[in-house]
């Protein structure tokens, strides 16, 4: 039995994130607990990115990270990606928490200040080091400033495009065209599979 | 809006950057273009790997507590395609107009929060006589009201800081706005099905996964009077079965009951509240 049960843990690190979101589903807490070591850092540090206040940033992470433990049935691996699950959800709760935050109006200044006072490719220069995101900084760098721009707002400021237009002095459908063509060339450059 | 126009919307979908007064038209036309939903699974995928460049490693206490909660959070039973089979005439009226409800759309779910107040302002007050519970529990909750209450949050982002806290996932509200979401992201997994089946007749549109979820979504189709209401028929050869109300046909409605191979899928105008079954001739349908 014990040979078994250490078996189960080696199963566990080298499960797929589907496998163990199938497995979570079932009330597996230690496949769940592996989704957690695998994920949390990604959902803490996206939700953190867009919601700024360290201490809401841990009560919304424990909502996802909570909220994937009671949901995971939903799961279907055969639509999709358990990653493109667990972020998707992490970007939603993000954006709830921000979007009741303040108003539009707010919102577009404040979206105009940060644009002023950070540098464009804050992102793209590397918030992380490692060398493991080389790839997608330079696949970021590879955009137009304002594809850059668009895609960064929406996805790291939470912004809709029309805040992002506002903000950035640019007519709507320009905006809608470069987060469109943007995430194509990021897409093709970094090889994601369809 | 031409065609060409709403195409272009994917990259914003993707990034969670629609209004949320446009998410539903552009759902609609996803029911209607295989391309679209491809692309926009592709920059989901995308996404993922733009968020690694964001990493970073929550507090380590957290995960004590997140494991300490999740053992007092029921979970969601099995999503059989059977899930909504059983739903009467009052749980379909519950759901038909969540399945446009994206979990960003912010006058919906703003109508939510005030129908509830009194269960979220009811909440402390219950945290507080929760015995047994641990003490970093209470105090986690606190906290999230707290800072909820200074930060001026809405309604539903203070009641999801209290009910992460404590994983009250049972209260009423916390199950209404899970169940919007739900069931949103049940109508993009429908729309994004590889494989999935599409029907068009006369504007109305119908999509079937492979896993007979469908999702209707209608041009033009209206119920004609204030205590009137569209019902929408899944009909095989045991007769026909409610799939649910469609109440606001600007959005896609997820059916309540599969979809079989050779099933008809009709619309009719029933008595506001719906009917067992059918008392009109269909004013749409479709063979599957």
């Amino acid at each position: 039995m014990a040979a078994r049960r250490h078996l189960h843990v080696v199963d566990d690190e080298h499960m797929t994130d589907e496998d163990l979101l199938v497995r979570t589903a079932r009330g597996d807490t230690a496949a769940f607990e592996e989704l957690y070591d695998r994920y949390s850092a990604r959902v803490y540090g996206l939700v953190k990115r867009i919601v700024r206040d360290p201490t809401l940033s841990q009560d919304a992470t424990q909502v996802v990270m909570t909220e994937l433990w009671k949901t995971a049935a939903r799961f279907d691996p055969d639509r999709g990606a358990a990653a493109s699950w667990i972020l998707t959800l992490a970007h939603r709760r993000a954006i709830d928490v921000v979007r009741r935050e303040q108003s539009s109006r707010d919102r577009i200044q404040r979206a105009g200040r940060t644009q002023m006072e950070r540098p464009a490719d804050t992102i793209a220069e590397g918030v992380v080091m490692e060398d493991e995101h080389a790839e997608v900084r330079a696949a970021m760098h590879h955009l137009t400033e304002l594809q850059r721009e668009a895609i960064q707002m929406a996805w790291f400021d939470g912004y809709t495009y029309r805040e992002v237009a506002a903000a950035l002095d640019v007519p709507l459908g320009t905006i809608k065209t470069r987060m469109r063509d943007g995430m194509i060339r990021l897409r093709d450059e970094l090889g994601v599979a369809t | 809006m031409t065609s060409a126009d709403i195409h272009s919307l994917a990259g914003a979908y993707a990034l969670d950057a629609l209004p949320a007064d446009e998410v539903d038209d552009f759902e609609a036309h996803l029911a209607q273009c295989r391309a679209c939903r491809q692309e926009v699974a592709s920059f989901e995928a995308t996404t993922v790997r733009l968020s690694e460049l964001v990493e970073e490693s929550p507090p380590a206490s957290m995960k004590t507590d997140v494991m300490a909660m999740i053992t007092s959070v029921r979970q969601d039973p099995p999503l059989a395609v059977s899930d909504h089979g059983d739903a009467d005439g009052s749980d379909a009226d519950d759901t038909v107009s969540d399945p446009t409800a994206e979990a960003a759309s912010d006058p919906t779910a703003d109508t939510t929060a005030d129908t509830v107040t009194p269960t979220t302002t009811a909440a402390p007050a219950g945290a507080a006589t929760v015995t047994g519970s641990a003490p970093q529990t209470r105090d986690a909750t606190s906290r999230g009201m707290t800072l909820a209450n200074r930060l001026g949050l809405g309604l539903a982002a203070a009641l999801m800081v209290v009910a992460g806290a404590l994983g009250l996932w049972a209260t009423s509200l916390n199950g209404q706005l899970q169940e919007r979401d739900d069931q949103a992201q049940q109508v993009a997994a429908v729309l994004a099905a590889d494989g999935a089946q599409t029907i068009q007749v006369d504007g109305t549109t119908l999509v079937i996964a492979p896993d007979q979820q469908a999702v209707l979504a209608t041009a033009g189709l209206t119920a004609p009077g204030d205590d009137e209401v569209m019902q929408v028929w899944v009909i095989d050869e045991r007769g026909p079965v409610s799939a649910g109300l469609f109440v606001d046909p600007s959005s896609p409605k997820l059916l309540d009951v599969p979809v079989t191979d050779g099933a008809t899928v009709g619309i009719t105008i029933e008595p506001a509240g719906g009917s067992e079954q059918p008392t009109s001739d269909p004013i749409w349908a479709a063979e599957v």
